[in-house]
């Protein structure tokens, strides 16, 4: 039988981090194993430390000391970097959660790490893992479509307040938190790159962000307009727009008009709709599932196999530079040219 | 005029007997004010079917039809709409034109000029604002539901309008899904939130193939941002909305709204099962567009769009192109007053102007 994988958490700043957590202790027995959590805040170590039935460290040398296989990085954005070449330089494969970092110049020092180390380095875009995403990558890949003119994408999200709203911590707001997933999708699915975007930003529009950034400059409304090699165009709207009245946190929406037909994906559309006593208003169970494992899965196949991660540092580095470029646009109020190379 | 104001209805003399000339014919019919009292079209035989459907009496010439009536209405292609604007106004008509009111803005000009000058009412088919569920989204954003606006999201999306080779898709002649289709949304967002400060867009066209596809961006100098999905190139009728603000979000799509569907058995061994959904309303949004023009030309209503709002609209829709051409930004002059005045007041905390200079 093959050697358990065994897996550091830096950080719970994220709480995607609990999800990922949670995948790959599904995993079938003896597949991981657990060396330990560190996170900046020590309470929240000990914390999930309780709930995933580990060990909390206080320092991340101590952690990473204990020679682990992988690590999931899901500090805050700004931390990243720091986070994941620490890992890669213990000798550890790196999981970072979205975007890989606020900067290209962190992308590419994360990168130039994993190359140093000889490490794997792999960017969290859980959903090309999507039941939903696979099939539509099927009827991409099939031709089906003809040729992808137009993309209308949507990453609509709720304010997640905290550090998420606060560029110190997170490098920007909505388009620094929603852009990535869908500009990622959009890559890999048509298989070329972006090359230019317009972004559209509003600042503070929502009443959840007055609350939860005080008197902060933050962008929580942006529509961009991209364009890809090859000539297709697409806008993504990535906008914090749902209030906490709405059923759900938000949605990944794709509709590609091709030259012999329309696509539209509803990512998290399987869902059962609950009214209760318990969920007052109306909220969505979604029934949706991941391929094998799902990205944590994947992740832990690949440090078994000592195989390429499916989803790399350079992905995420593309990504980054689309968000670099949108801030540039609002900056500028013009289109910017989109180089991650 | 001396009809306006007696009892029997007032003669509508119908220009053009194509899908949007028999759409407002069907609307007449359940009008009691107006008749539909001649059709006039360059194809003579299909002027004759939807007479023989309608009523009317249909006149080879199209002088002699305007001669014949109280109220002109205009469903042609839009290059044809100005001389026909300046037919009907020359005889004293009420004059009713699909939307666009022009391919330009001199043509926009000359047609109001014309109603103008003969003193004629001038109502341009914008009946997006007669669509209740879009006037609820407007009365849903002006009593403040949803506190300043941050994000809109409109779709329009149609399959092909037309053959190769029809006027639609000679985009000179048209000026594409932007001109004709968007149309609709860039009137209702220049009623509802005024008139955008910038607009953005990218796009596919290519006629040969019949696509068109334009995703355009508009700003606001309040702050607000709008994205619309315009295009000709879908595999079917689509439209919905979203806007979202400060303290809410409303959101409607017409897949969504289907209170009726019927679907025949028999059909479907013939291939023809296609379900339409249905979203059955007491009057059709064309009934109720036409009924206020009647209103107006009668003297009991003020009309509910301006001739210069058409005009503002097809303005709109011609920077969108220019962006979508340019590929970069496109400023629209300010405007003293106007409807923005609501919505665009300045904000407590002032926040930067869309596009610094």
């Amino acid at each position: 039988m093959a050697k358990k994988v065994k897996l550091a958490f830096l950080s719970f700043a994220h709480m995607h981090g609990y999800g990922y957590a949670s995948q790959l202790r599904a995993l079938p027995k003896g597949t991981v194993e657990f060396a330990g959590i560190w996170d900046r805040d020590f309470a929240r170590a000990k914390k999930m430390a309780k709930l995933l039935g580990t060990k909390a460290f206080a320092k991340r040398e101590q952690l990473l000391a204990q020679k682990p296989d992988g690590a999931i990085v899901c500090s805050e954005n700004v931390h990243h970097a720091e986070d994941a070449v620490a890992a890669l330089e213990a000798g550890a494969g790196v999981l970072c959660e979205k975007p890989l970092a606020p900067t290209v110049a962190d992308c590419r020092a994360m990168i130039a790490a994993s190359k140093r180390t000889g490490r794997p380095l792999m960017t969290a875009f859980p959903c090309r893992f999507l039941g939903a995403v696979l099939a539509l990558k099927a009827r991409v890949d099939s031709g089906d479509l003809g040729r992808i003119l137009g993309v209308c994408a949507t990453n609509h999200g709720r304010q997640p307040g905290g550090w998420f709203a606060d560029p110190k911590f997170s490098g920007g707001g909505a388009v620094m938190d929603h852009t990535v997933h869908v500009v990622d999708l959009l890559r890999w699915l048509l298989k070329r790159e972006f090359v230019r975007v317009h972004a559209a930003v509003g600042y503070n529009r929502f009443r959840l962000t007055t609350q939860a950034v005080g008197k902060r400059r933050v962008d929580d409304a942006g529509i961009l307009s991209l364009e890809l090699d090859g000539g297709t165009v697409a806008t993504l709207d990535c906008s914090w727009s749902r209030p906490a009245e709405y059923p759900t946190w938000g949605d990944v929406k794709i509709e590609l008009v091709g030259t012999h037909g329309v696509a539209k994906l509803d990512a998290f559309r399987q869902r059962v709709l609950v009214a209760s006593k318990a969920t007052g208003k109306q909220v969505e169970r979604c029934f949706g599932d991941e391929a094998s494992g799902g990205l944590g899965g994947a992740f832990v196949q690949a440090l078994a196999a000592n195989a390429p991660v499916p989803v790399s540092g350079d992905d995420g580095l593309a990504a980054t530079a689309v968000v670099e470029a949108a801030y540039a646009s609002a900056q500028s109020g013009l289109p910017e040219r989109i180089s991650a190379l | 005029m001396a009809r306006l104001n007696s009892p029997s209805p007032l003669r509508v003399g119908l220009c053009g007997a194509g899908m949007m000339g028999a759409t407002h014919a069907a609307a007449y019919a359940g009008i009691p004010g107006a008749k539909l009292a001649a059709v006039w079209d360059t194809d003579l035989k299909r002027a004759e079917a939807l007479a023989a459907r309608f009523g009317g009496t249909v006149y080879a010439h199209r002088d002699d039809l305007i001669q014949a009536v109280d109220i002109v209405d205009i469903c042609l292609p839009t290059p044809c709409h100005l001389e026909q604007i300046q037919a009907a106004a020359a005889k004293g008509k009420a004059v009713f034109c699909e939307k666009p009111l022009g391919r330009t803005l001199e043509e926009c000009d000359a047609a109001i000029g014309a109603c103008k000058r003969a003193k004629v009412p001038l109502l341009v088919g914008h009946v997006v604002r007669f669509f209740p569920e879009y006037r609820t989204l407007r009365n849903t954003i002006l009593n403040g539901d949803l506190g300043d606006v941050g994000v809109l999201r409109m779709k329009r999306v149609v399959c092909s309008p037309g053959p190769a080779g029809s006027w639609y898709w000679d985009f000179e002649a048209s000026g594409g899904c932007v001109l004709d289709t968007a149309i609709h949304d860039l009137d209702w967002l220049n009623w509802t939130l005024g008139r955008p400060a910038s607009v953005y867009g990218v796009g596919f066209r290519d006629a040969p193939s019949l696509k068109d596809l334009a995703y355009l961006t508009l700003q606001w100098s309040s702050g607000a941002i709008a994205h619309l999905e315009s295009s000709w190139s879908h595999d079917t009728f689509a439209t919905s909305f979203e806007a979202a603000g400060r303290d809410g979000i409303a959101e409607f799509d017409l897949r969504d709204c289907a209170a009726l569907q019927v679907a025949y058995t028999q059909a479907a061994s013939d291939g023809g099962g296609n379900v339409v959904p249905e979203s059955p309303l007491a009057k059709s949004p064309y009934q109720a567009e036409l009924e206020h023009f009647v209103a107006v030309v009668r003297g009991a209503a003020k009309p509910l769009i301006k001739p210069e709002e058409a005009r503002e609209a097809v303005e709109l829709a011609l920077a969108c192109l220019d962006a979508l051409r340019s590929r970069q930004p496109v400023r629209l002059p300010s405007r003293r007053g106007g409807p923005s005045a609501r919505t665009a007041k300045p904000r407590a905390r002032a926040l930067p102007a869309a596009h610094p200079e």
